[in-house]
């Protein structure tokens, strides 16, 4: 793909579907930052490989919207973690937000296969 | 002082506006990824470092997200009173008043870049109101018959009200600039 459309093209559509992921990760129980950047990278086949300056701050902001919470777990001496959960308002915000997306794929894959 | 320490040393100080508590929850988190980073790469430290973004990078994206300490703010109010006054002809004098109010436009400038537009326009009100109640005591304390010469009055007030501005432009270009690279959000 690299060369024929522009990084920044790519930039915009990975940027505005962060969240929707990390939400959507969420839903099968909390995990810390380490935990959900991984995750995101393995599952999108290595598409999302977020720097924590982008990850990080995306958790913050989604739990100062009220989407997810945050418990400090003390795993080992010296070794506190901090989980996200999804929150029944993050809930309902990722399925606003997973149906949006959804007619988003596939209104612009009718577009994309010539669909009269 | 291991990379990793100075490495979040280095954020620490750039996020020295927020309050101590979520200033220092940022920093463990970061640890903890580190440490997890660097124990995946086979204990690897510099490895781990070197897939994070520079302090500044990072610590101006937690700068977009939480506002200064109240702390903060009271003492970045009380600099911009006390240039507010330094700013005044009555006090200083005329060459003394521009340096005054160059100085304070710069701390305002950065103020507002540093803390964002709701502070930057919090910090350029209190100099706005402080030049003025400076400026009413100043004529209170005149000669019986100074004489008020309303066009240095407009210039005074004029001068005044551009420091709410540099209180907000930077702070609001800055978030439309950073609103735009971070993504929308949900």
């Amino acid at each position: 793909m690299a060369g024929e459309v522009s990084e920044e093209w790519v930039r915009e559509l990975k940027k505005g579907s962060i969240q929707l992921c990390l939400l959507a990760l969420l839903r099968g129980g909390r995990m810390y930052g380490f935990q959900l950047i991984k995750a995101l990278r393995e599952r999108s086949g290595g598409y999302f490989d977020l720097k924590e300056g982008t990850a990080y701050p995306a958790l913050h902001r989604l739990e100062q919207r009220g989407f997810v919470r945050s418990e400090w777990v003390m795993e080992g001496p010296g070794n506190p973690r901090k989980y996200y959960t999804l929150t029944p308002q993050g809930a309902k915000a990722l399925a606003a937000a997973t149906a949006e997306w959804e007619s988003l794929v596939h209104s612009v894959g009718d577009v994309l296969e010539g669909k009269p | 002082m291991s990379a990793t320490d100075e490495y979040l040393a280095a954020v620490r100080r750039r996020l020295f506006l927020l309050d101590s508590k979520t200033r220092a929850a940022i920093i463990t988190e970061l640890r903890g990824h580190i440490a997890e980073a660097a124990q995946s790469a086979a204990g690897d430290e510099a490895a781990a470092l070197a897939h994070l973004d520079p302090p500044a990078t990072l610590a101006r994206a937690y700068r977009q997200i939480y506002r200064p300490s109240p702390w903060a703010i009271v003492l970045l109010g009380l600099g911009a009173v006390l240039l507010a006054f330094a700013s005044l002809p009555g006090l200083v004098g005329e060459v003394g008043a521009a340096i005054g109010y160059a100085a304070l436009a710069a701390y305002i400038l950065w103020g507002a870049i540093m803390t964002g537009r709701r502070s930057g326009l919090q910090l350029a009100g209190y100099a706005f109101a402080f030049r003025l109640v400076g400026l009413g005591f100043q004529f209170m304390e005149a000669d019986p018959g100074t004489e008020f010469v309303w066009e240095d009055f407009g210039a005074f007030l004029a001068a005044s009200a551009l420091l709410l501005v540099i209180g907000y432009l930077p702070g609001e270009v800055r978030r439309r600039r950073e609103g735009a690279e971070r993504g929308p959000s949900l």
